[in-house]
């Protein structure tokens, strides 16, 4: 399931899934609630999956608190639509191994792929029985026109700077595809995963305004819309022509629902056969006898911080930072806001990511150490005022933590670290702001002190390029150093592009920015959701069950 | 009385004018712009792509021209297009508009059903038990936030009672089933309904012992007139006087007075798409319902004061 939702107000912007020929790096921010999430894994004593020969037919009913925009995958930039569009349009060049997390052809439309010694261009070949649902052949041609609408200034596709470093991309037959770069550039095979949509049906269209951008007709994916009633449910009928095959279960319903309430009741009441769980509706959950229940670390798993604004002169000196990180006890917060489900982090990499390190320093809760290094920074207890407020030439040591209302997770962390920095001497005020307020000031106006927000990692690591290089449009808190900036582009260009190669630079990157401490790593979410005991989806991995749907059955045909 | 009215639509459109020079500033000195406010924290879309977008639609040229622009646009009928769906605004909302409709009627009929002769009976069973618990309810449900009410009547006869379904139109597959709408109906009417009912049970207790009170019914109950006559033709007609003036904002009500039911009741109206529009800056969406809102408004309230006429007699047009 996907969101957008508003309650309280927020967004979990996952990252994209190769879709409309776009090819996401990185990693996204968590702003409000989270989507339910199609994928997890059977946690001990529920395994969902069962042996037996697959049973076609059937419905599988997810919800999703946000409606989609639009299903043409060129225009799309949320969630919903990314969830409703990867049903109708899926045939991508490359599929991710869910065990190694690279991509390779097996499920792919391509039969092969090569990149030049000099990693200059990359070549695919396509394989050559794959069709649209109207019986047409998909061909290069249908990439290429993709490729030239997403390059095309008229086109609204948002994400084209994303291809700064390609050149060109040339089909000089029905079966081949030749991209040419710039430069040599690890995540482009990537950004060149293009996932097309038909040339025959749009070549005459414009693609920012026709119909078909809200009923498609033609499509590639494993199911095609069939009916839309939008801000109500959307219902996605078996595609025959699937180049993979007919998926077993004839129909996807996403049904919009309000919010996680709601659609824990619908869950227990049948109604729906997918839900992300909140940490305290999983007790509960494990009960309901018809679903089973899935909790794992995804590769691309949402994590939490407090940023600190390195531009605030307070917050320049590290010994502050690190007063403040050793103050919070981490394992405490992850009891009391996410009641166990979730492993503190202290680097900018999910611990399934292959780019993690563990080698990197880690911030244990230390109060009285946090009080000798605020004490070596200069700020002192006032005389004869134990518990009060610390001074430095005659000023207090306050700042302020800022947060997106009506998210009670960042609520309560916010509040919390009050309390934890009372402790030791450091006054934080706590500031609510209304959704877009709040995002205005931190990305900015740059107008906080300290800030709560998350991320949901991307599979590809130079995304956090954008997040960790000086003067980058994520990087928030104004983090700046010039050997990270060396190499992060460094970890792209790698020759070869070897993912082990490719991670020692990404580690050392680790072992550079935790110390420097620009955020307070808190910590990376459990995935929890829950599944009817009907459906049997695909073996748990890092990457969740939620992969090749096509492949799920109901156990009952229905 | 046509002159009445002529001069009331004349009036109109300098009020109209206002309002939409006020509603664009303030949506466009609200933080954050559309484009940002749903790509600034995706890494996969730069500044750059943020500012092609936002050129796109004329949102970095200076705030008169952009005004300008829209008030041309909508002078020839055409209230823009949404950033987000691309969708023309006007079909957008005319395709959710027979949800809206159908709900927030329902619900009014539940409110004034219910609250007016609630309120007359508690006016006239002044402090009895009943009038007592009344009241009490009155607060209750007053001091609660609508949508929590909304989620509690979700869990409690959806989940657990499994009387009504959790939300929607209509059970997928059954649109054209009369009786499975009207099923899916019942909840968020009764739920908003109740909530739009205590305002007119208020209003109509306060006002019949008001009116109760006046000379005029002393007096006709001194001629002997019956209770029933004194209250129909007396009591209630004044009475109802400031309800009446409360349907000048019912127009617009009906449009979108139930954002807040129809996102807890995954009902697809228009005050949903509105609701979120505001979050996600879709300035045409927000600017298109809050100009059909002001006019329905001053239509509703040209009707009300006509109604005056017929309900209070001492009300006369030149």
């Amino acid at each position: 399931m996907q969101r957008s939702e508003f309650h309280g107000k927020g967004l979990l912007l996952t990252r994209r899934l190769c879709l409309g020929a776009v090819a996401g790096t990185a990693m996204s921010a968590i702003t409000v609630a989270c989507v339910p999430q199609q994928r997890g894994v059977p946690s001990a004593g529920q395994q969902p999956a069962e042996t037996g020969v697959p049973v076609r037919g059937g419905t599988l009913t997810v919800t999703s608190f946000a409606d989609a925009k639009t299903m043409q995958p060129l225009l799309s930039s949320d969630t919903a639509s990314n969830a409703y569009i990867e049903r109708h349009y899926n045939a991508p060049l490359l599929r991710r191994d869910p065990e190694t997390l690279a991509l390779d052809t097996k499920y792919g439309t391509a039969e092969s792929f090569q990149i030049s010694p000099d990693g200059l261009t990359l070549t695919f070949k396509l394989k050559s029985n794959i069709f649209w649902s109207d019986g047409k052949p998909i061909t290069a041609a249908d990439y290429k026109f993709t490729w030239d609408k997403m390059m095309d200034p008229k086109v609204e596709y948002p994400y084209r700077s994303l291809f700064s470093n390609f050149e060109s991309l040339d089909a000089p037959d029905d079966r081949t595809l030749i991209f040419r770069l710039k430069e040599p550039f690890c995540p482009a095979i990537d950004y060149a995963n293009l996932n097309p949509i038909p040339k025959h049906v749009f070549e005459n269209l414009d693609i920012n305004d026709n119909p078909l951008n809200q009923k498609p007709v033609v499509g590639s994916g494993p199911w095609l819309l069939q009916e839309w009633v939008k801000d109500s449910h959307a219902i996605f009928v078996a595609n025959d022509k699937f180049y993979l095959g007919r998926p077993y279960l004839d129909r996807v319903v996403t049904r919009i629902v309000a919010d996680q309430t709601v659609e824990f009741s619908m869950l227990k009441a049948g109604e729906v056969d997918q839900a992300g769980l909140r940490a305290e509706d999983w007790e509960e959950a494990k009960r309901i006898p018809h679903v089973n229940t899935i909790a794992y670390y995804p590769a691309s798993a949402s994590w939490t911080y407090i940023g600190f604004n390195l531009r605030n002169e307070i917050l320049k000196d590290l010994r502050v930072r690190q007063a403040l990180a050793h103050a919070i006890d981490r394992q405490t917060l992850i009891q009391r806001i996410r009641l166990g489900h979730a492993r503190p982090i202290d680097s900018i990499y999910a611990q399934a990511s292959w780019a993690y390190t563990d080698d990197v320093p880690k911030v244990t809760y230390d109060p009285e150490k946090a009080k000798r290094l605020l004490d070596e920074a200069g700020w002192r207890v006032p005389p004869g005022n134990p518990g009060g407020t610390r001074m430095k030439d005659g000023r207090p040591l306050k700042l302020r933590i800022f947060y997106n209302a009506g998210n009670k997770e960042r609520e309560q962390i916010a509040t919390i670290a009050q309390q934890y920095a009372k402790a030791i001497g450091v006054e934080l005020e706590v500031i609510a702001e209304e959704w877009n307020a709040y995002l205005e000031r931190i990305t900015r106006r740059f107008d906080m002190d300290l800030f709560v927000l998350g991320w949901s990692a991307g599979l590809e690591p130079h995304g956090s390029l954008n997040l960790w290089t000086t003067g980058k449009a994520q990087n928030y808190t104004g983090y700046s150093n010039p050997r990270v900036d060396e190499l992060f582009p460094k970890a792209a260009t790698v020759p070869g592009c070897r993912q082990e190669d490719r991670q020692k630079i990404y580690a050392e990157i680790q072992r550079i920015i935790a110390p420097e401490l620009p955020y307070i790593f808190l910590w990376e979410n459990e995935s929890l959701s829950a599944l009817h005991n009907r459906i049997v989806p695909n073996k748990l991995t890092r990457l969740g069950y939620g992969y090749r749907m096509w492949e799920w059955y109901s156990k009952t045909g229905k | 009385m046509r002159r009445y009215i002529l001069r009331r639509v004349l009036q109109a459109i300098p009020l109209l004018f206002v309002i939409s020079v006020i509603a664009f500033t303030l949506y466009r000195i609200a933080p954050n712009t559309p484009f940002r406010a749903e790509l600034a924290l995706n890494p996969e879309a730069t500044e750059e792509d943020i500012r092609r977008l936002e050129a796109k639609y004329g949102l970095d040229q200076p705030l008169p021209v952009q005004y300008a622009r829209w008030l041309w646009n909508v002078l020839h009928g055409d209230f823009g297009r949404s950033y987000f769906t691309k969708r023309p605004v006007m079909e957008m909302i005319l395709e959710r508009l027979p949800n809206t409709l159908t709900l927030t009627v329902s619900a009014f009929l539940v409110s004034l059903l219910a609250g007016v002769p609630l309120g007359i009976f508690s006016a006239l069973h002044r402090n009895s038990p009943i009038d007592n618990v009344l009241r009490v309810v009155a607060v209750f449900v007053t001091s609660l936030p609508s949508w929590w009410i909304g989620l509690v009547c979700i869990i409690i006869f959806a989940g657990q009672l499994r009387w009504f379904p959790h939300g929607g139109v209509y059970t997928i597959g059954k649109e054209w089933d009369l009786l499975d709408r009207l099923h899916h109906l019942v909840l968020p009417a009764l739920v908003a309904g109740i909530d739009g009912s205590i305002g007119y049970l208020r209003i109509m207790r306060s006002q019949t012992l008001e009116v109760l009170r006046q000379d005029y019914v002393r007096t006709a109950y001194a001629k002997g007139l019956s209770d029933r006559l004194v209250m129909w033709r007396h009591v209630l007609r004044n009475a109802f006087l400031p309800v009446w003036t409360s349907f000048g904002g019912l127009l617009a009500g009906l449009i979108g007075g139930a954002a807040f039911f129809e996102t807890v009741f995954s009902w697809p109206g228009v005050g949903r798409m509105v609701l979120e529009a505001a979050l996600k800056r879709d300035f045409p969406v927000i600017l298109a319902a809050t100009m059909i809102g002001a006019t329905l408004i001053l239509i509703g309230y040209l009707i009300v004061d006509i109604g005056y006429a017929w309900l209070d007699p001492r009300v006369r047009y030149d």
